[in-house]
């Protein structure tokens, strides 16, 4: 039987990082959650997950920046962004910085789950 | 079933009249909802009136959303990890819950048109289910399941649009929802749409409101670029962060919204608009005749919104606005109290603004900290003291002030910073 999947999920607001990780760990997944950028860099060192769920505006350094730094550590993370902000010119942006998924709060949960399937996938068909 | 049992022993001990119970709080309920104009507030207090009548592991209010095109989950309560959070997720037209309770299938359900997740296994089981609706209820139940509810319950308003949905969690003690629950959170959501349509009207009837006063005040700018404008801007700000900190401490704006109150003093100027430009714009002092013709502008100003019958208190806080506490000022020289609630803290920020920004009839601008001295100096004569200190207490929170502002502390009783309804 493959390894479970790791996730870490990044937001400021620990009611959201509580939910979405009750929700994935019903779906078997292995959860880890932050609640800013500096603890999400420190466990992303430290555990290695395979899938981040990031948001955007935070205290401390944003998700922007943690995505900058997770980039460093590893160069082609799988990271999905849930923002509230919903402009054209910040997703543009993140694109160039590399980011193909992106959704705007409040979010389809569909979505973000196809996301993370669409990300396990992947990884497992690469064992 | 042991759960069942013992939960029915819990009930009767806490209320030996079920119905009776349930019937009060809807009254109290219904009493209290439809005054309530602020949709967020509104949809806390349902959150709160069912997590008080039943124990929920979580509950959450689905609302349309009309510039999202779709239903966001607005407000919700509950156990940590279960509680959907508030603001996170929004469903579309084509969801299935959504789909089923528009198209109104539901009465298949449960008599109530309210569905618990039970209800939809039953029914199934009942045979004569078509092969589409045995899909629909198969995905509904399997939603359900996603999103840890026991039971939905639509709001609908006139009769046919959905506006929202209750989402209801597990009931704590283990048992089932009974059919007068579901009956009652039914009469609750049929009176929680009525309160929140009247309050979604409501707001919008603020927008053209507000639309209107930002249509006045860019006449303002019109007829003075130079200052009346970002005047008024920097007077806005401070003022709302007055009345912030007014309402925090108790005071309650008698019979005026908090956001048309600090509107009005947004327009308090108006009446320069009559006055000539040459008045306005002339460099060193005034003479005795051109006085008079400037101390026009509040009752000028004020006329325009004497007009508008329920403006009475924004006509007063610009007829006002150049009284002075001790009555010496202008129009009709009152004193103290009699002064308008908005027109005491109109001057006072006007005047700040005056002594730290140049004029046309006073060049030289105070420092910061020389106009603080200014008004401290004034208190009792033009301000009313207790506002000077509100106000300095504001400047020191948005660092405008050097030394932080600490040596003001306020800790007076607001009561009497009430004024008598004003009629002009
Ligand atoms: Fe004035
Ligand atoms: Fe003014």
């Amino acid at each position: 039987m493959p390894e479970k999947i790791k996730l870490l999920v990044v937001d400021d607001e620990e009611l959201i990082c509580n939910y979405v990780e009750q929700r994935f760990k019903k779906k078997g997944f292995d959860v880890l959650f932050a609640l800013s950028g500096e603890e999400a860099l420190v466990i992303f060192e430290k555990e290695r997950p395979d899938i981040v769920i990031l948001d955007i505006m935070m205290q401390g350094i944003n998700g922007i920046e943690t995505f900058k730094r997770i980039k460093k550590i590893c160069p082609n993370p799988k990271v999905i962004i849930v923002s509230a902000l919903d402009n054209n010119e910040q997703i543009e942006y993140l694109k160039t910085l590399g980011v193909s998924s992106y959704l705007t709060k409040p979010i389809l949960l569909k979505d973000l789950d196809n996301l993370v399937v669409k990300f396990a996938d992947e990884i497992n068909s690469k064992i | 079933m042991p759960s069942r049992k013992s939960s029915q022993n819990v009930r009767s001990k806490k209320n030996n009249l079920p119905f009776g119970g349930y019937k009060r709080s809807l009254e109290l309920a219904t009493a209290g909802m439809v005054e309530i104009l602020d949709i967020e507030r509104l949809v806390r207090l349902i959150v709160y009136m069912i997590v008080k009548k039943v124990r929920l592991t979580h509950v959450g209010i689905l609302l349309y959303n009309d510039a999202k095109k779709s239903y966001v989950l607005t407000s919700s309560k509950g156990k940590k990890g279960s509680v959907i959070p508030k603001e996170y997720i929004r469903m579309e037209n084509d969801d299935v819950i959504i789909k089923f309770f528009a198209e109104r299938t539901n009465y298949l359900i449960n008599r109530s048109g309210a569905i618990r997740k039970e209800d939809l296994l039953k029914y199934l089981k009942k045979g004569t289910v078509n092969n589409s609706l045995r899909d629909c209820i198969g995905q509904l139940r399997a939603e359900m399941e996603d999103y840890d509810v026991d039971a939905l319950v639509p709001g609908y308003f006139q009769t046919k649009n959905l506006l929202g949905i209750l989402f209801l969690g597990k009931k704590s003690n283990g048992s089932r929802f009974q059919q007068e629950e579901l009956d009652f959170f039914m009469a609750l959501a049929r009176t929680a749409v009525m309160a929140i349509r009247n309050a979604q009207l409501y707001k919008n009837i603020q927008k053209i409101f507000y639309g209107i006063i930002k249509a006045m005040s860019l006449s303002i700018e019109k007829f003075d670029p130079d200052f009346t404008r970002p005047h008024m801007d920097r007077m806005f700000d401070m003022a709302a962060s007055m009345v912030v900190k007014l309402e925090r401490r108790g005071v309650v704006f008698p019979d005026i919204p908090k956001e048309l109150f600090i509107s009005s003093i947004f327009l308090h100027d108006i009446g320069k608009q009559y006055t000539p430009k040459e008045i306005l714009y002339k460099e060193g002092p005034l003479t005795q005749g051109e006085w008079a013709i400037l101390k026009k502008h509040p009752v000028d100003g004020a006329e325009i919104f004497e007009q508008i019958d329920g403006l009475e208190e924004v006509a007063a806080i610009i007829r006002y606005h150049q009284e002075k506490f001790d009555g010496s000022g202008y129009p009709e020289g009152l004193k103290g109290y009699k002064i308008p609630l908005g027109a005491r803290i109109a001057t006072i920020v006007d005047s700040f603004d005056a002594m730290t920004h140049s004029r046309p009839y006073r060049k030289a601008p105070f420092s910061i900290e020389d106009a603080v001295a200014e008004l401290i100096k004034n208190k009792n004569k033009q301000f009313d003291p207790d506002l000077v200190d509100v106000f300095v207490e504001v400047l020191a929170e948005k660092g405008m002030l050097k030394d932080g502002g600490g040596s003001s502390k306020v800790g007076h009783i607001f009561n009497k910073l009430l004024s008598p309804r004003t009629v002009a």
